[in-house]
This record gives C-alpha cells, sequence and structure tokens, in this order.
C-alpha cells in the first residue's frame, strides 16, 4: 500500500488558497490577506512564511523570485505555485476528509 | 510614500538577525503591506513574530545536524591526542620544556591547546568536505568567522573548566604554571569543550545562520563535485588511519592509577619492554609524561614505568596535612607502586627534586632496588653534604628542634642544647657564606607570588640523606646551561659570574656526593640543561645503559 502523508488544516488552506490566487498573484501579501479572510482573523506573515517553507521542502509547492518595487524598498517578491505532487496530496486529503465528512452525524439546525 | 525609518531597525533584524531562510520576500511583504496604511507597530510586531518563529524551527531542524557532528567528531579527540603526544607535541614542545616561568606556562598552554585548536579545525575541514553542496554560502570571511569563533569558545569552556575542576588546595596559578594538569589530562580526556569549539566554527557555514553581509542567496558549491568526492573518500580513510594509528603507536604508554595511601593514587605510565625493570619519576611540577621521549628508549632491555607523584598532574592531590608531603611519604609511595605492580629490585631513575624519593628508599630500603639513577637530581634533597652544610636543611633542622621543644617532646635536656648549639652554629656559618656569596646581590629571594600550598609542604617535608648503601648513578650539569635565561641572555658578565657561581657550587656538591657515596659512580656534562635528559639526550643514555649493564650482572 503507498504511504500518504496528509495534509495538516493550516497546510491544506494555504494550498488551496494559492491554487485560488494562481500563479501571478500568489505572494506573501495577498495570500496572508486572502487567509486572514477566511479564517477570520489576523495571520501573522512569520507563520506563512513558515509554513511555505515546509510546505516547499516537501515539494508540494514550489517558489520563484519575481520583480522588485519601490513600496517594497526594491524588494523582489516571491511567488509560490503548487506543483503537481501537491495538487495530488490535496486530493487524497480531500478524498480522505470527503470519507470521514460522510460519517459525520447530523445535528439540530443543520441545513437540510 | 510613508517614512520607513520608524521600522527600518525591525527591517534589518528581519533581514540580517534571523535563523532560517532567504527573508527578502518577507520582509518586502511587510513593507509593502506598511506603505499601504498598516502601522508601525503591526510592522515591528510581524517581524518580531517572524523572528521567533524562525528561529524556533532553525534550533529544531537546522541546528541538530552540526551539534551531532561536533558531538560524534569530539568523541575520536583521545585517538588524536595519542597521535599528536607520540610524535608531534613533543617533537615541538619538549625541547622548552626547561623553560623558566613565565615562559613554561606559555608552553603548557601551548602543548594543550595547539593539538585541540588543530583538532577542531580538522573537523571543520571535514564537515566541509562531507556537506559541501548545503553550507551557507562557503566564504573567506564565513570561515574566518567561524575559526575565530571556536578559538574563542574553546578559551573560554577551558578556563571555564579549569575552574570547575580546580582542587581546593591548588590554586589555578600553580596548576597552570607547576604541572599541566589540564593540559594533558582534562583536556584530553573532555570533549566539552571541543564540541563548543566546533559548533561554533560550524554555526557560521549552517544554512540558516544570520549573516550580516548583503548577499545572502545559496552559492553553488566552491568545491567541484568529483573532487568533493575524493574529499568525502579521503575523511573516511582519514578516519580509520586516526583510529588503527593510534592503536597501534608504539611509543604510547598505557596509563593506570595505583592506590599507594587512603585515597591517593598515583599516575603509573607502562612503555612496556622485557627485562630488568626501569621506572622513572619527575621531577618538581612535571608528571610521568615528562620521559614520553626519553622512557621508550630503554624498552629493548628492560621494562619501562614512570610514575606521577601525589599532588601533580592525573595522580590524586590531597590536601597538604600531617606531612603527607614529606620525603619518606614520597619515597613510600614509590615502594608502594613497586609492590602493587610486583617490580623485584627495579632501578629507579629520578630528575631533579626526585632524587629525595631515590635517597628516601635507597637509604631506608636498600634492598628493594637495584640501583640508584640521579638525573640532575643529586642536590641537597638527595644527599645532604654534612662539611658544608645546606642553609635550607640546616634551618629546618633547627625549626624541627624548636617545634619539639615547644610542644613538650624533648627527653635528655643535655643533648638537646647540644645538639641546638650545634645546629645554630652550622647555620650561622651557612648563612656567613651566603652573604659572601650573595655580595653582588641577594641569591635568596623572597617567593613572587604565594606559594602553592603542596609546593610549600614538599619544601616544608625535606629530610637529610646522607647514607645511600646502593649501586648509583649520579648525573650533574656541571656547570649548569643559562641560555635560555632571558635576564642573562643580554647581559654576558652577569651570565659569566651566575655560570662560575654554579659551577664552584655544583662541583662542590658533586664532589661530596661521590666522596659521601662510595658506591656511586658520578658524571659530569658541561652546559648541559637541567633537563639533562633532553640536552644531553645521547650522552646521558650511555651513561644510563653502561651503568644499567652493570647492575644486570650477578
Amino acid at each position: 500500500m503507498r504511504e500518504h502523508s496528509y495534509l495538516g488544516e493550516f497546510e491544506l488552506i494555504l494550498l488551496l488558497t494559492i491554487l485560488r490566487l494562481g500563479d501571478d498573484d500568489a505572494y506573501g501579501v495577498p495570500l496572508t490577506r486572502e487567509l486572514s479572510v477566511l479564517r477570520g482573523k489576523d495571520v501573522s506573515i512569520g507563520s506563512v512564511y513558515a509554513a511555505l517553507d515546509r510546505l516547499e521542502l516537501k515539494g508540494l509547492i514550489a517558489s520563484t523570485l519575481g520583480e522588485s518595487s519601490p513600496e517594497r524598498g526594491g524588494r523582489a517578491k516571491r511567488y509560490f505555485r503548487v506543483t503537481a505532487k501537491g495538487l495530488r496530496s490535496v486530493n487524497e486529503t480531500r478524498q480522505v476528509l470527503t470519507r470521514l465528512w460522510k460519517a459525520l452525524p447530523s445535528t439540530e439546525g443543520d441545513p437540510a | 510614500m510613508r517614512s520607513i525609518r520608524s521600522v527600518a531597525l525591525a527591517g534589518w533584524i528581519l533581514e540580517h538577525l534571523t535563523f532560517g531562510s532567504d527573508n527578502e520576500a518577507l520582509s518586502g511583504d511587510l513593507l509593502e503591506e506598511f506603505q499601504l496604511g498598516r502601522s508601525a507597530l503591526w510592522y515591528w510586531r510581524q517581524a518580531m513574530a517572524a523572528v521567533a518563529t524562525r528561529g524556533l524551527r532553525w534550533a529544531a531542524h537546522g541546528f541538530a545536524l552540526p551539534l551531532a557532528f561536533s558531538a560524534a567528531w569530539s568523541m575520536l579527540y583521545p585517538l588524536w591526542r595519542a597521535i599528536e603526544q607520540g610524535s608531534l607535541a613533543h617533537a615541538t614542545f619538549d625541547r622548552w620544556t626547561g623553560l623558566i616561568w613565565p615562559y613554561s606556562a606559555l608552553v603548557d598552554l601551548s602543548y594543550g591547546l595547539i593539538p585541540a585548536i588543530s583538532f577542531v579545525w580538522l573537523g571543520l575541514i571535514i564537515y566541509l568536505l562531507l556537506r559541501a553542496g548545503a553550507v551557507n554560502g562557503l566564504s573567506a570571511h564565513g570561515l574566518v568567522l567561524g575559526l575565530s569563533q571556536s578559538l574563542t569558545v574553546l578559551l573560554g569552556a577551558t578556563i571555564t573548566l579549569l575552574h570547575h575542576f580546580k582542587h581546593p588546595q591548588v590554586d589555578l596559578a600553580s596548576m597552570i604554571i607547576s604541572d599541566r594538569f589540564y593540559s594533558t589530562f582534562h583536556l584530553g580526556n573532555i570533549s566539552i569543550p571541543i564540541t563548543l569549539s566546533l559548533l561554533a566554527a560550524l554555526l557560521p557555514i549552517t544554512p540558516g545562520t544570520p549573516r550580516i553581509s548583503r548577499r545572502r542567496r545559496r552559492l553553488p558549491s566552491l568545491i567541484p563535485g568529483k573532487v568533493r568526492r575524493m574529499g568525502q573518500f579521503a575523511c573516511v580513510l582519514l578516519s580509520l588511519s586516526l583510529f588503527t594509528s593510534a592503536q597501534a603507536h608504539p611509543s604510547e604508554p598505557s596509563v593506570q592509577f595505583v592506590p599507594v595511601d587512603q585515597d591517593v593514587r598515583l599516575e603509573v605510565l607502562d612503555w612496556g619492554g622485557t627485562g630488568q625493570p626501569l621506572v622513572f619519576l619527575a621531577g618538581l611540577g612535571n608528571d610521568a609524561h615528562v620521559f614520553n621521549t626519553f622512557a621508550p628508549k630503554f624498552t629493548a632491555n628492560h621494562h619501562v614505568y614512570a610514575i606521577t607523584r601525589r599532588g601533580f598532574g592525573a595522580s590524586s592531590k590531597p590536601a597538604p596535612e600531617n606531612n603527607n608531603y614529606a620525603a619518606n611519604r614520597l619515597g613510600d609511595d614509590v615502594l608502594a607502586v613497586l609492590d602493587a605492580l610486583k617490580l623485584n629490585h627495579p632501578v629507579l631513575v629520578g630528575h631533579s627534586l626526585a632524587g629525595e624519593e631515590l635517597s628516601s628508599i635507597g637509604s631506608r630500603h636498600p634492598d628493594r632496588v637495584a640501583g640508584l639513577i640521579y638525573l640532575e637530581a643529586g642536590y641537597g634533597y638527595a644527599f645532604y653534604d654534612r662539611v658544608h652544610g645546606d642553609p635550607i636543611f640546616d634551618f629546618l633542622s633547627l625549626e624541627k628542634q624548636l617545634d619539639d621543644f615547644m610542644s613538650g617532646s624533648v627527653r635528655d635536656d643535655s643533648k638537646f642544647m647540644d645538639d641546638l648549639t650545634t645546629n645554630i652554629a652550622q647555620l650561622n656559618k651557612d648563612l656567613q657564606e651566603y652573604q659572601k656569596r650573595s655580595s653582588s646581590g641577594p641569591l635568596l629571594h623572597a617567593p613572587r607570588n604565594p606559594t602553592p600550598p603542596i609546593i610549600r609542604a614538599i619544601n616544608l617535608g625535606k629530610q637529610k640523606y646522607a647514607d645511600i648503601p646502593v649501586p648509583v648513578l649520579a648525573i650533574f650539569a656541571c656547570p649548569r646551561s643559562f641560555d635560555f635565561d632571558p635576564a642573562l641572555r643580554s647581559d654576558p658578565k652577569a651570565k659569566a659570574a651566575v655560570v662560575a657561581d654554579n659551577l664552584f657550587y655544583t662541583s662542590r656538591q658533586a664532589d661530596a656526593f661521590a666522596a659521601g657515596v662510595p658506591t656511586a659512580h658520578v658524571v659530569r656534562l658541561a652546559n648541559a640543561d637541567h633537563y639533562i635528559f633532553r640536552s644531553n639526550e645521547a650522552d646521558v643514555i650511555q651513561e644510563m645503559n653502561r651503568f644499567l649493564d652493570n647492575t644486570r650482572k650477578p
């Protein structure tokens, strides 16, 4: 049986956010903003980069340095994209979670 | 555009002092948010959170490998020590051992630290070769920083351990001056300073370590793959040869600790060999390792040992009390070693102060030894010249008489008064001669620094020996060489006076020894160093072999 390494919650959200933003917009600032909106609270840029480094080490994402701009003090942007391995990992995690959610008992007030 | 001055420091810290990968993009993101209206407080909070997150992550991952390598490498230090002790270090340092203080301390420190430093730097080179593709942009200034850090940490750790291990009765200065307590024992056996030192050298080249420079991108390896693989292969060979040559080194003695008294164990070195036992005893301030080069030259016909006196080197260092450093006590320690190792009729070889152990045994237990060899060791502590006296020994005798008187242990008042009168007269004569001799300046100097307690106890525990009925070879430096004395080197007139004085009194002592010990063969080697077995090695070996041949004959 092939070994899977399923993604943690934050990693999964991060990968999905990168996919959602697309290759042209997935760098630190929009990623952090999107994550803050999705989670309903401020997310630290440092923790986002720590997770991104981890994902890159696992080969689930890749990064390239982009253009610099004056408002960034001449510092380059680092763009992230999900690799094929990352996409496969997202899909596998989705399948597992879907199976688990099917067994979730409904509670009062749940939408029908 | 908003001024970035208020957040410049946070940005600099984030870019230059943060562990982890490249922070340029992160810093740019923060600046972009700041320019779009975020507060300076927000910027600072985000920057510091990033610094903390990266630091923790680096400590958990990036730190582990250098630490593991440093600890593992430090385990090899005893092997390195074994190799250099037999060849490298002694070839370099042994000829300087006779230097006077403070130069002697420098030699001892160098003797201990240089092997450690070279070992740490070798570890760094091996790490670089093994991890060539993953270092943090190998550069000259990175290497210099690493090596400087490692030296600083090594010195710091050495001094810390020295303080930690010091005996309550032995102060730091005396340990450094008078024996190789740390340099040959503790440093050789404790790997903590080595680990810390190597780690300090590795950190600047470890990925993720903060670097205060403008170029922060990882550089490709400066070492081509083929060379790297050859280097890795060479490292494996080097490690194997380190191990095998340490095992097979012929002149490396085995070390054992022999109990000689309650809570007192002496370090005994054994170079092996077959035949009559030959036991070397070191002079004041030295340990048995002082014979590391000389002693193995006798293993063809003898089983060769050397003993470190109590209070020095790796031997036990009991606090001075109840005459436990008196000459006969030190002689009994040697006898206890002979008993424990079952050494029958050995020849004992003593350098300098070890003459008192030789005479203690030779005068009290002449049947226990086949012969005694005094290497610059036949002075007052080994043979008391009854004709000319000796101010130190006569003073000690007088002091003991007064002590007996004050403690009420005098039984015969008339004899006591006769002895006291004789001793006072002798001491008076000694001092008059000393006064005449020192007309150009006092010969007896008050100690410049407080004498360490153990050395003081040994000085006060000297005894008079005059009857030594065993075969003896006594080699004197007559006159002694003063070439190494920096104070005399630039003053030929003063040097000539000192040499003449030394020639007169050494000749007189050698004459007295020859007259007082009829079984002695006295040899005088002109312009020899006090460490005569080094300065005149060939002559000393020749004389010793001639003497040893005779003692072996039935």
